[in-house]
């Protein structure tokens, strides 16, 4: 999946597994930014009585690299507090939960937003702030979209925040792209074929937990600025999601567990899919505790990846260029480590120098598209991925068309893409309600009443 | 060892072999079971407002990371080391 469960280690730690990374110009309100960090993955709607939350003993962090060294210039802390109004009952709510104050809300989540900059600046931009309830069903939670709504707070600044639940937005034919990278709507070319079939989006029934933040594009820019110009370095940032969990853990009859030490991060998350299907598994739990500065060490990986590899020999006669291509992949390079160069693609750059980082680069000068295209850049919409990325993006689509070489000729022009590499899909397209037209932008999270697992 | 006193390997012992018992003053330590399986004479009773984990990553090197609250320290007292293996069993 994008980074859902991507490496060993993470994935038993559900709670601190960063599953996708948005980052773009809010389209209701164009002089902001949204970031958007995904946690969780694939919470079964009716995963009570214990419903999902965050961890207290994780800190959740968004990171913003404005001057091109890969090192986070501002960080958005996110740390959460867990409170348990009866602890004389099994249940998560004792009757209908109409308000986020309602006294039968009995486990509820609370917490502080802070904003760290490079310098060592630390601000408090919101504390004892709520999160909603999990969906749990018309019983419940009657009201959830209007409930949620009330989780959405007003910060100093010109920011919003939410945290908490919300429906899935990745889409991406999960069963069949790891049974040996199956895609539905191609399978009868597959090496193991069976008849085509139209794609099945195995995330269209999951929720997961997000922490969304609207902030003004100056309080981004290196300069202050409002970021208007697309030539103008400064009006590109770099964007990576993390979570670390404290070194030591002690287990106790006596209590609940103790953290102790400092913090180690244990997950990361910029570009969707890198650690998923470029990283290899020996390095995936390192990959997650790295930071983008120091990115380099994995560079052979992306000049060199294995799905590229795959594709062609998957799918035997089908791309035959791709499988002739042996070069260093320097599209790939740019695309998720450094940034697309101005003369690449007309009109627009996202380029953050020359340092080798895994981080989501977004143009901030490049105003939300009236019709945004899935497909983002490749599909002649610059407001999309790779320049940053938005809720709807069809990034799996547009990963494996770029890894099938359809983004190789921006570097050599000599090159022809093998015809399928710029039609292979795995035919999803998002079905209604997946999104919301205002902040936090993904929708409103399922029911467990109403979509049971 | 420039910002770890003797008294706060006490704690850190008291990491290693109860693992991070809350502890209310090291004194008690001191004149326990451990400190005197430790070896250790402590005089005066030490405030502790916090639990910690003593790590020893390599009992060859001689050192032993203490986390406390959200920071570490790691000192190299091979002798410590040593009779924290030794207590240890």
């Amino acid at each position: 999946m994008s980074s859902h469960r991507e490496a060993p280690g993470i994935s038993q730690d559900p709670v601190a597994d960063n599953t996708d990374v948005y980052a773009f110009v809010s389209p209701d309100e164009p002089d902001t930014v949204t970031l958007i960090a995904n946690w969780i993955p694939l919470e079964g709607p009716d995963g009570g009585p214990n419903f999902y939350e965050f961890g207290d003993d994780v800190l959740y962090e968004i990171n913003v690299d404005n001057d091109g060294d890969a090192v986070a210039d501002i960080t958005y802390q996110f740390r959460f507090t867990t409170e348990v109004l009866n602890p004389n009952t099994f249940l998560y709510n004792t009757g209908q939960i109409l308000a986020l104050s309602s006294p039968n809300f009995n486990r509820r989540q609370f917490y502080t937003v802070t904003r760290v900059t490079e310098g060592g600046g630390h601000t408090v931009l919101g504390s004892g702030l709520a999160c909603p309830p999990c969906n749990i069903g018309p019983r419940s939670t009657p009201s959830y979209a209007s409930l949620a709504g009330a989780a959405v707070h007003t910060l100093n600044g010109g920011i919003s925040v939410f945290a908490g639940q919300r429906r899935e937005g990745f889409y991406v034919d999960l069963g069949a792209v790891f049974d040996l990278l199956d895609l539905r709507p191609f399978q009868n070319l597959q090496l193991i074929p069976t008849p085509a079939a139209p794609g099945v989006d195995a995330t269209q029934s999951v929720n997961v937990h997000s922490i969304a933040i609207r902030v003004p594009k100056s309080s981004l820019t290196s300069d202050g600025s409002g970021a208007t110009n697309p030539t103008d370095p400064a009006s590109t940032i770099g964007v990576w999601a993390t979570a670390s969990r404290q070194t030591a853990t002690v287990l106790s009859s006596d209590g609940p567990p103790e953290s102790h030490g400092p913090w180690m991060q244990v997950s990361r998350l910029g570009n969707p899919l890198i650690n998923e299907a470029v990283i290899p598994m020996g390095k995936k739990d390192l990959w997650n505790q790295r930071n983008p500065a120091g990115d380099s060490e994995f560079l052979s990986y992306v000049q060199n990846p294995e799905l590229a590899s795959l594709i062609p020999a998957l799918y035997p006669g089908v791309f035959p260029n791709l499988a002739g291509l042996t070069a260093a992949r320097a599209d790939l390079v740019a695309i998720l480590l450094t940034g697309l160069p101005a003369g690449v693609v007309a009109g627009f750059q996202n380029y953050t120098g020359s340092i080798i980082a895994d981080m989501l680069r977004l143009n901030m000068a490049i105003p939300p598209a009236s019709s945004p295209n899935p497909l983002g850049v490749i599909g002649g919409d610059l407001a999309g991925y790779p320049n940053g990325r938005r809720v709807a993006d069809d990034v799996f689509t547009i990963v494996l068309r770029a890894v099938a070489g359809v983004t190789y000729p921006l570097v050599d022009p000599s090159y022809t893409p093998d015809a399928a590499a710029s039609v292979v899909t795995d035919g999803l397209t998002p079905g209604p309600n997946r999104y919301i037209g205002s902040f936090p932008y993904l929708g409103v999270p399922l029911d467990g009443f109403d979509v049971p697992s | 060892m420039a910002d770890l006193t003797r008294r706060r390997f006490l704690q850190a012992s008291a990491g290693v072999a109860g693992a991070a018992a809350s502890m209310t003053t090291l004194g008690a330590l001191g004149t326990g079971g451990l400190g005197a399986a430790l070896g250790l004479s402590t005089a005066e009773p030490v405030e502790a407002t916090n639990s910690m984990v003593a790590y020893i990553p390599a009992s060859s090197k001689g050192e032993v990371r203490i986390m406390v609250g959200e920071r570490a320290v790691t000192a190299t007292d091979p002798e410590l080391v040593g009779r924290l293996i030794k207590a240890a069993g």
